[in-house]
């Protein structure tokens, strides 16, 4: 069967997450999102790992679903038009800060597991090391080789995948305290990385500049800290429902099993392209090379983006897709765009409202983004909306990349389109 | 030497020692003091020595006596001298501390019995039982464990049963060994004589920290060739001295005593600290008096300045602390960098949680630090016993015996799987060098620690402590005092410690406008426990 999958969130047990992030709510959010498979996020907690063995039942070999009496509870907040099953599976993501060869490593790294026995296991070998109480994202003084090996001996079934593989404080290959290559970071156990997380700041195409990242698949997911998140980005598979399928189509790199990513257009995550947040400065790489890597207003270093990171360790030209490599689609959440219909806040009552309407009338969001006719939208009387959907699915958007922790601007809608006054009376 | 140093020797080339490391590791025979500043190559000097004698002068490795502070100092020294010379054999090497060498030569001779083994607490207390009322059992082992320090042989009837008890089983004290090995000295002097014969070459490392008991003992063993190394700025563990006769043992001036001709050498580039820090420390304890002038010269630029902070209340200050350490890390999450607050502007360099080091005078301290680390999620280890079983707080005189002797309760230096922060008293943190060093408590009362009644530390021991802490520190230094702190059930409201107001304004830069005073008037000491 054809089904999203997220494989990257957070819990309320998370620092900087929200409290809603219980599965409950989560469960809701994938029939509202049109995700099948959610991950837990945080498994290492102890907390969270018991509140998801309370509420939780096992599903699909390796899957878990909400108990069906919680299930019915959050039914009642879906709409119609969005039910559909929903499952779970288990994930962690670990931040390892250590030292090699003299510099200062931070690395971001998602864990998965098929059961909670081996979950469990994974959790008493970090908890033997560092503090694993504190934080559903925990911080160990661990080298992301020995992390490998701990979740790799734990179960043959157990993976870690690098998370967000690019942003530039926390990742494998980021610009701050990351490394050229995975064989550099995993050393003689770097074979067993079959997978990379692309993260919001880059996509497809500009990871296979890497002819090193060929052997390896690229999934997307939406390190979600809030429920309204999930799915930001995500996985498009074709196969059977199961914690092995899904890792064996992206093992093998089978573009039959594992079909696309969905992805954000990559100019509107944190770390697109360079600059200083705090100077309001902007530079795309070469305008940093040009300034050797300076700022012009403050004079310091600026924060390397993911573009001019790309850039640097690429071997190869724009434009050439490896062998087996999953396709990919640029989405744009439609609660931003609906924002700009609106010409409102994305955030706001109007959009949320319109938001709703939109997933009862016609089901869930990845639907309306990705399949729904644009005329169904026109006879809804959302004329602009089905404009603005038609132009992010043709990628016919302007950017405003973003830079040093500041998210990028992408505009579907210009101001000649809102002459009508005749559309803008039907918001 | 003269002829001998032109001598091209691959142990000293293939190494870059400067000028007076290198007279300092070929000034082999004699009498020899190195007094060695914090930083400027002690024990590379050290380990240097020994590698020059074995491959340059010919000496059999079984001639070298080498004794370390601690028994992890000895195990680090014996790779070292390992690395340098990986052809040498090197098992007849004896690198040891003062207990392990008395314990070995009491093997090796069979005295006071065979096989003589060292007694645990809970032996010590089963054999106690007959002997004293069970409640007095550990504050009875501590006074005889003083008498015993000083080298005396305890008289009562009471210690005596409790010998004999011990010498029925084949076991001993810790403190028991020194007695031992100078009593079979004295008793056997062919014995001595083959030892001392035997060690051509003996080498003490910390020797400012050596104790009457440990002097003695090597001392007596030591011939001609006898080399201590030691800064006097550095010594910290006075107190474990005092109490033995009239005149307190202070180690350089009963070697000078002792040994008339001795030649002394200097270290004094100090490799470890940017120049800032090195100033400041200096500073500091050129005020100390009865203090011989040295000077050390920075090889580091200079660099940041030192931060000083004044907070509301010790928990303030840990919090503070570790939203500092936060920023060190570059941010430790993702939302630290993202909210802007985590990253310090001012230093573009980045720290891992292994670089960093919290400084305290007391192990009570600890607490609120190992709270505010783990309510963030940041990795750290506590070294030392905080707190006895009864709830007191470990004496830093027996947190060295446990040190020194034992490093049983403490976790190795290095952590097996992971990085952490440091936790540690000063105290413990001697000989050990961070990139980044918080020293925290630093009010008049806690740094320079004060007790109820007489028997506080000596101030210029505190003041030696500071500059210890100080001198930890490769590039950035971080001070804290709190107005109020809770510890031992009584809440204190000390002010900052008279050594912070030893360093000069353009080494500092103070947090938030909290100026403090340059010097607080003798005459308003505050009210003290
Ligand atoms: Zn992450
Ligand atoms: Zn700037």
């Amino acid at each position: 069967m054809r089904f999203v999958a997220d494989l990257h969130i957070h819990s309320k047990y998370s620092r900087a997450c929200s409290p809603a992030l219980e599965p409950g709510p989560l469960y809701r959010w994938s029939q509202l999102k049109g995700i099948t498979v959610l991950a837990t996020g945080d498994f290492t907690h102890p907390a969270w790992s018991a509140l998801l063995q309370e509420q939780l039942v096992p599903a699909e070999p390796g899957l878990f679903q909400l108990k069906p009496e919680l299930a019915r509870q959050q039914d009642r907040d879906v709409p119609a038009s969005c039910r559909a099953a929903a499952r779970f599976l288990l994930e962690a993501e670990i931040s390892c800060i250590y030292k090699r060869d003299g510099k200062v490593r931070k690395v971001h790294h998602l864990v998965f597991a098929p059961s909670f026995e081996t979950a469990a296991r994974i959790s008493a070998s970090l908890g033997a090391i560092g503090n694993i109480r504190s934080d559903g994202r925990p911080i160990l003084g661990l080298d992301s080789r020995d992390l490998l090996r701990i979740v790799r001996e734990a179960s043959p079934e157990a993976y870690l995948v690098p998370a967000h593989a690019w942003t530039p404080h926390f990742a494998v290959f980021g610009s701050e305290s990351g490394f050229d290559s995975l064989e550099e970071c995993f050393g003689d156990l770097a074979g067993e990385i079959f997978a990379v997380e692309t993260g919001l700041s880059s996509d497809p195409p500009m990871n296979w500049r890497l002819s090193a990242l060929d052997r390896v698949a690229l999934i997307s997911n939406s390190d979600a800290h809030s429920p309204e998140k999930l799915g930001r980005e995500a996985n498009l598979f074709d196969c059977e429902l199961s914690y092995d399928a899904i890792f064996s189509a992206i093992r093998g790199r089978d573009p039959k099993r594992f079909l696309k990513t969905l992805e954000f257009f990559p100019e509107e995550g944190k770390y697109h392209v360079d600059g200083h947040r705090k100077c309001e400065v902007r530079l795309e790489p070469e305008e940093t090379i040009r300034r050797k890597g300076l700022c012009p207003s403050c004079g310091r270093p600026v924060t390397i983006g993911v573009l001019h990171r790309v850039e640097k360790l690429a071997d190869r030209k724009k434009g050439k897709k490896p062998a087996g490599a999953a396709d990919f689609e640029h989405l744009i959440p439609l609660k931003e765009i609906l924002g700009q219909v609106l010409r409102v806040g994305a955030g706001s009552v109007r959009v949320d409202a319109l938001y709703h309407r939109l997933l009862a009338r016609f089901g869930n969001e990845f639907h309306i983004l990705r399949e729904l006719p644009a005329k169904d939208l026109e006879k809804e009387g959302l004329p602009l909306l089905a404009l603005a959907l038609e132009r992010m699915r043709k990628g016919e958007v302007e950017l405003q990349p973003g830079f040093d922790g500041e998210y990028g601007v992408i505009s579907l809608l210009a101001k000649k389109d809102f002459s009508h006054q005749d559309q803008l009376a039907l918001f | 030497m003269g002829k001998n140093s032109e001598m091209s020797h691959a142990s000293l080339t293939n190494s870059e020692l400067d000028s007076s490391q290198r007279a300092a590791v070929l000034a082999t025979d004699g009498a020899i003091v190195i007094a060695a500043g914090p930083g400027t190559g002690k024990t590379r000097v050290f380990a240097h020595r020994i590698a020059h004698l074995i491959q340059d002068k010919g000496v059999p490795p079984g001639e070298i006596l080498a004794v370390s502070f601690t028994r992890s100092a000895a195990l680090e020294m014996r790779k070292r001298i390992a690395t340098l010379l990986p052809d040498a054999d090197l098992s007849n090497l004896w690198v040891e501390t003062c207990h392990a060498a008395a314990l070995r030569i009491l093997h090796a001779e069979k005295y006071p019995f065979p096989e003589l083994a060292i007694a645990e607490e809970e032996q010590r207390l089963e054999l106690l039982a007959d002997i004293v009322p069970r409640g007095k059992a550990k504050a009875w082992l501590e006074q005889l464990r003083g008498t015993k320090q000083c080298l005396e042989w305890p008289q009562d009837e009471a210690s005596q049963c409790y010998q004999e008890a011990l010498r029925r089983r084949g076991l001993a004290d810790f403190d028991d060994l020194f007695l031992f090995v100078l009593q079979l000295f004295a008793e056997r002097p062919e014995i001595l004589a083959r030892w001392r014969d035997r060690f051509r070459y003996v080498i003490m490392d910390e020797f400012q920290d050596t104790s009457l008991a440990h002097y003695r003992f090597i001392g007596r063993l030591a011939g001609e060739d006898f080399c201590v190394i030691g800064d006097p700025d550095q010594s910290i563990y006075g107190f474990a001295n005092e109490g033995c006769g009239a005149e307190r043992f202070e180690p350089f001036t009963q070697f000078a005593k002792d040994r008339p001709n001795r030649r002394t050498l200097a270290l004094s580039e100090n490799y470890r600290s940017q120049g800032i820090i090195l100033d400041a420390a200096q500073q500091v304890i050129a005020r100390n008096p009865a203090r011989v002038p040295r000077q050390l010269r920075a090889r580091l630029e200079r660099g940041m300045p030192i931060d000083i902070s004044g907070h509301q209340s010790d928990r303030q200050e840990a919090e503070m602390v570790v939203r500092r350490i936060e920023g060190l890390l570059g941010g430790a999450s993702r939302f630290t960098v993202d909210t802007g607050w985590a990253r310090d502007e001012a230093d573009s360099r980045s720290y891992g949680l292994s670089d960093i080091a919290i400084l305290y005078r007391l192990n009570a301290q600890a607490r609120l630090f190992e709270l505010a680390l783990e309510r963030i999620g940041l990795p750290y280890v506590t070294y030392g016993k905080k707190t006895k079983k009864d709830g007191r707080e470990v004496l830093a005189e027996e947190d060295l015996e446990d040190f020194r002797d034992n490093e049983r309760a403490a976790p190795s230096l290095v952590h097996p799987a992971g990085e952490s922060i440091t936790l540690m008293t000063v105290h413990r943190a001697k000989g050990l060098e961070f990139p980044v060093v918080f020293l925290t408590g630093c009010e008049d009362g806690i740094l320079p620690y004060r007790r109820e009644g007489d028997d506080s530390p000596s101030p210029e021991e505190e003041r030696r402590l500071f500059y210890v802490g100080m001198t930890r520190a490769g590039s950035r230094l971080l001070i804290s005092y709190a107005r109020k702190r809770f510890l031992f059930g009584k809440t204190l409201a000390l002010g900052p410690s008279p050594f912070v107001a030893d360093i000069e304004d353009e080494l500092r830069r103070l947090e938030k406008s909290e100026a403090l005073p340059r010097k607080r008037p003798k005459d308003k000491q505050p009210e003290l426990f």
